[in-house]
């Protein structure tokens, strides 16, 4: 008789804890502030990777191109040589998906080349008529014959070029025992179809996933020696 | 004494009336299923939401069924809505509730909220991205790459799944060997998503990927994934394609299955305690119950055969065989579900012995005897989790044609599936669609039998 109230607490508790572990949540959500990290990705690159890297990859461009880049569309009345550039859009060569990263990385990419008064941006929509008109992937562009007939498509809409830019993701995985390190390159090309000559330059960032907390640890306690 | 009595006769009662109840919900659902098969979407519509008012109606259930039925009668919006809802409804519900958990070992499956199988909630994500393409939206896009997700991260379950048989066991399994059939579904997301980004030409790495993925997902035994490359702007200089999406018959039901082993395993436990124990077990007289999908693979009945003016017919090619899905996922839980089965029968058993040994009741009294028989008709109310998604198709066709821009006359003709497409057909539809330059034109036909219950065109053109 005596072990039956122990027993009733017992059972409350096990209820009791069974129904905090158990309950099921709904899933909540907060606005970031321009002082709040971004969120790093568990699985895969996220905004934590990409956006310094477009921000590293497209001042290197910018800055080389400054002085290395030899022809002008047209210089503008105070003396500013302006170049026109088609970006061919962002290739995909890395083990992962990009997702909807993709059409941000193109966004980013586009807008910060735009806003550097040297250069002019063909718009994107322009672009994708004109490569869909010719039936033209990004990747083959770099065929001359390709180049005339998407030169002459965006002429027609009084839209001529005389840089392709190509941007392309790659990485590079090394495997540690299920945890690993994934280096992401984001390399920008821009090409000069007339002369043919292009620079090309690229920002790299390296990322290490962990299956377990214990393995960063882990990670963390060797790194240091 | 009269209490024990009184409570065994409420016992009897109540397994009456609800196993009552279950045959009323019972012959609603057979209703909605056979007008489905007719093709009647509006009477169908409303057995459903006859079906909606029971008490004992699974509403999660009822609401997918409702999407499929909104597809049917031309809502595409309706039905995108349903799905949404559905698809919320089944993520929150995907979280273990341990309280379902426990009341569900003193009663059956059922009494755990049903959140399907991975196939039928990745089925979820594609029928959306079909109402979004019929309707022609801008979410196509989005709701691609959300189903796309999902796919991912199955890829890496099963990556790492493989890696651990590679690493535990002598025998390798390679990285090339087919995919479980459970996971065909995720075919048919990477297609659709491939289809989605094959308009856009600056995507077409994308779609390479994502045609990788179509082949990743193959099932053995199904439609190359080269018979699926006839996409937007792959085809020539002012062309388009035509994509004829034929879902095709109704997904397997599922039926209760009788586990003899189990059953004479747990007897035989039952009758060693008894005999060694003061008080008695209830026998083990009702076999232990799990469900199972009736049919294996889709073996269709009927064809649909589809032409262009002029072009040669064509008939659809597998890209889902659903019911060979529903299949490998119930072997993929068989020993689960027959764990969980198990572990309710010696539940239900040490509670009727708990009750025994705190009432004193010995062994050969009335009481003792009152006690087993209130055991076994616990027992025997027991069922198989025979709960499904009713209306999905069994499995999902595609026919592609490369056509030149303009517009066209379709000829969508239904064949028995032992007949050569000539003579008179079962049923057929004429459908006049516009193609667009690069462009995907979707034809979207249900076949839930003989008739295309329901043809719609996201491009259609004026007669």
């Amino acid at each position: 008789m005596d072990t039956r109230p122990d027993a009733w607490i017992v059972l409350l508790a096990v209820l009791g804890m069974s129904g905090l572990i158990g309950c099921r949540n709904y899933q909540h959500a907060q606005i970031l502030s321009a002082t709040d990290k971004d969120m790093v990705g568990s699985h895969q690159a996220g905004a934590a990777t990409w956006k310094p890297l477009i921000d590293e990859a497209v001042v290197r461009l910018l800055a080389r191109s400054v002085d290395s880049v030899e022809t002008v569309s047209y210089t503008t009345p105070v003396g500013l040589s302006v170049r026109t550039v088609c970006f061919a859009g962002v290739e995909n060569r890395s083990s992962e998906p990009l997702g909807d990263f993709r059409e941000q990385i193109y966004e980013h990419i586009d807008s910060l080349v735009g806003q550097s008064p040297h250069f002019q941006m063909v718009s994107r929509r322009y672009v994708e008529a004109a490569m869909k008109e010719i039936r033209c992937r990004p990747d083959a562009l770099i065929l001359p014959a390709n180049q005339r007939q998407l030169q002459a498509s965006l002429e027609r809409v009084d839209q001529p070029f005389d840089y392709l830019l190509f941007a392309q993701v790659t990485s590079g995985t090394t495997d540690i025992n299920g945890d690993y390190q994934r280096d992401y390159l984001l390399t920008l090309e821009l090409l000069d179809v007339h002369t043919g000559v292009a620079i090309k330059e690229s920002a790299q960032l390296r990322k290490g996933y962990h299956k377990s907390y214990l393995g960063r640890l882990r990670y963390e306690l060797t790194s240091r020696r | 004494m009269s209490l024990v009595f009184r409570r065994a006769v409420l016992l009897v009662l109540w397994c009456l009336f609800t196993s009552t109840g279950c045959q009323t919900t019972a012959k609603f659902q057979e209703r909605m299923i056979s007008a489905y098969d007719r093709g009647e979407a509006d009477e169908a519509l409303s057995q459903l939401e006859c079906l909606a008012d029971r008490r004992d109606n699974e509403p999660d259930i009822t609401s997918l069924n409702r999407a499929i039925l909104y597809l049917l009668d031309f809502r595409p919006e309706s039905a995108i809505r349903e799905l949404e809802f559905s698809r919320k409804r089944l993520d929150y519900l995907q979280q273990v509730n341990v309280t379902e958990q426990a009341v569900s070992a003193l009663n059956d499956d059922s009494s755990v909220a049903w959140i399907g199988h991975d196939f039928e909630r990745r089925m979820v994500d594609n029928l959306q991205v079909i109402a979004s393409l019929i309707q022609n939206d801008d979410d196509v896009f989005a709701l691609a790459s959300r189903g796309m997700n999902g796919v991912f991260a199955d890829e890496r379950i099963l990556n790492r799944s493989r890696t651990a048989v590679e690493s535990n066991e002598s025998e390798t399994v390679l990285q090339s060997d087919p995919v479980p059939a459970r996971f065909a579904a995720n075919r048919m997301t990477a297609w659709l998503a491939a289809a989605s980004s094959s308009e856009r030409i600056l995507d077409a790495d994308v779609t390479d990927r994502l045609m990788q993925q179509v082949a990743v997902w193959e099932p053995s035994g199904n439609t190359g994934t080269d018979a699926l490359q006839t996409l937007g702007t792959r085809s020539s200089r002012d062309s388009g394609t035509l994509q004829v999406v034929t879902l095709a018959g109704r997904i397997s039901r599922w039926k209760s299955k009788q586990i003899i082993p189990t059953t004479a395993a747990l007897l035989l436990a039952d009758r060693v305690l008894s005999v060694t124990s003061d008080n008695s077990l209830p026998p083990t007289n009702v076999p232990v119950r799990i469900a199972r999908p009736v049919r294996q693979h889709y073996q269709p009945t009927f064809l649909t055969h589809i032409s262009v003016a002029g072009e040669k017919p064509k008939r659809g090619r597998l890209l889902v065989d659903l019911n060979a899905a529903a299949w490998d996922a119930w072997q993929a839980g068989r020993d689960q579900q027959i764990a969980r089965a198990v572990v309710r029968r010696v539940v239900k058993k040490g509670v009727v012995y708990g009750a025994g040994n705190a009432l004193d009741v010995r062994g050969g009294s009335v009481a003792d005897l009152l006690l087993n028989v209130a055991g076994l008709f616990w027992e025997a109310h027991e069922q198989a989790d025979l709960r499904q998604w009713n209306l999905l198709p069994a499995a999902v066709e595609v026919v592609q044609m490369e056509l030149p821009a303009g517009n066209h006359r379709v000829n969508l003709q239904v064949f028995p599936s032992n007949q050569q497409a000539s003579g008179i057909p079962a049923d057929q539809v004429e459908l006049p669609v516009t193609i667009e330059d690069g462009r995907n034109t979707f034809v979207v036909c249900f076949r839930p039998y003989s008739r295309l219950a329901g043809v719609q065109c996201s491009r259609p053109a004026d007669r």
